[in-house]
């Protein structure tokens, strides 16, 4: 399982947290703002992920606050998340420096 | 005066936006309820919060997309919970379980499409014939062609013979009793159906008779319930109307079918939260 790389969403996601502890909320808009509006997480998909993560280990709960009568609970990074998502990132800056690399040979073929 | 009357504007308008938010948040607990009871306790209020802070201004109900989000999520929580280091079996065991929560939702449409058909039993007791032959004679009589055509022209909405024919079943019970069954969407309709067929059985008979020199008749009129009609041979002793029920068979097929659709689409949306744990990451 974490040999195989993360789907958007959840890469999405613990970027989001990696900044600190967010509730679910804050992540939704968190997330559609990292990718530029491309993705939005609606609640079901996002508590649907943080589930799964929280299983996995790679995130857990912060701490709970009571915002105008309503329960909002904090999320953040354990630290096997932060190595799991440095790892994705090292996979990705490799493979979009050989892509950027490879598309400067095709423009420029000399 | 003008202050006065502003004041309970807004008073009305937020009066109004509460009960609107009361209504979205009782229709996100109803689709919160699809989750592991075990999830909601812990879960149940954070999501509500998330769910009606993201809700769009001035919606009283969950949209589709938003329900079929929460209809997904519960599936794939639920599988989560199964998978979570349980071997195989219990995976499928959390499909068919995500399958029975979508037959069930699947079957409230498909009830509501297509509801059990109502049938009204109207039962005959005819005189005793000399031969079991008159008893089949009449069953012939009465869903034959020019009794039914008689009965469709008399049924609001029209309706051709063919379909009434499909609709209306006349068979025989021992102790001379011959029983007009009749289906249809509502009970009120089956009804009316029965009745016409009825009457226009007796018309036929009585007709029959009336030409034969012997008759009585006293059936130009649609029959009511434990009324004795009298008609010359064969005798028409009582005619009994039973209430419209659903038909036990048409109960089945629904519910059989909303399984079926249950168990496919389950299968379906099964596999759709499975798969994006394999899916790649596509960066752009």
């Amino acid at each position: 399982m974490t040999e195989s790389s993360l789907r958007e969403p959840t890469f999405l996601i613990l970027t989001a947290l990696a900044a600190g502890a967010q509730h679910g909320y804050g992540v939704m808009t968190d997330v559609a703002e990292i990718s530029g509006g491309r993705v939005r997480l609606r609640p079901g998909s996002l508590y649907a992920a943080l589930n799964r993560l929280v299983m996995e280990g790679l995130v857990e709960f912060d701490r709970e606050e009571i915002v105008d009568g309503r329960l909002r609970r904090y999320y953040r990074l354990t630290p096997s998340g932060g190595q799991r998502l440095a790892v994705e990132v090292d996979r990705l800056s490799r493979t979009t420096a050989v892509a950027r690399q490879r598309l400067k040979l095709l423009s420029d073929p000399a | 005066m003008d202050d006065r009357l502003r004041a309970s504007s807004a008073d009305r308008d937020r009066a109004a936006a509460l009960l609107r938010a009361n209504r979205l948040e009782r229709g996100y607990r109803r689709l919160l309820a699809l989750y592991p009871a075990r999830y909601r306790r812990v879960h149940e209020e954070e999501m509500l919060a998330v769910l009606m802070t993201a809700a769009p201004e001035g919606h009283d109900r969950p949209g589709l997309a938003e329900a079929a989000d929460l209809i997904i999520g519960a599936l794939r929580v639920r599988c989560q919970a199964l998978r979570g280091g349980v071997p195989g079996w219990r995976g499928a065991l959390a499909l068919i379980s995500a399958g029975a929560v979508l037959g069930l939702l699947a079957g409230i449409p498909l009830a509501s499409i297509n509801p059990p058909l109502q049938t009204t039993v109207v039962s005959l007791r005819l005189a005793a014939p000399d031969s079991p032959a008159t008893a089949h004679a009449q069953q012939a009589i009465a869903s034959s062609y020019p009794v039914l055509a008689r009965a469709a022209r008399t049924i609001r909405p029209v309706m051709s013979v063919q379909s009434l024919q499909s609709h209306v079943h006349v068979s025989l019970l021992p102790g001379r009793v011959m029983t007009i069954s009749a289906q249809a969407r509502t009970g009120l309709e089956s009804q009316g159906d029965a009745d016409a067929v009825v009457t226009s059985y007796l018309l036929y008979v009585s007709s029959t008779n009336a030409r034969g020199g012997t008759g009585e008749i006293h059936a130009a009129r649609p029959m009511r319930v434990g009324e004795t009609v009298r008609v010359h041979a064969p005798e028409v002793l009582s005619v009994s109307s039973g209430a419209p029920h659903p038909g036990s068979a048409d109960t089945l097929e629904t519910s059989g079918l909303g399984a079926l659709c249950g168990a496919m689409i389950g299968a379906g949306i099964g596999a759709i939260a499975l798969i994006p744990r394999r899916r790649r990451l596509r960066t752009t």
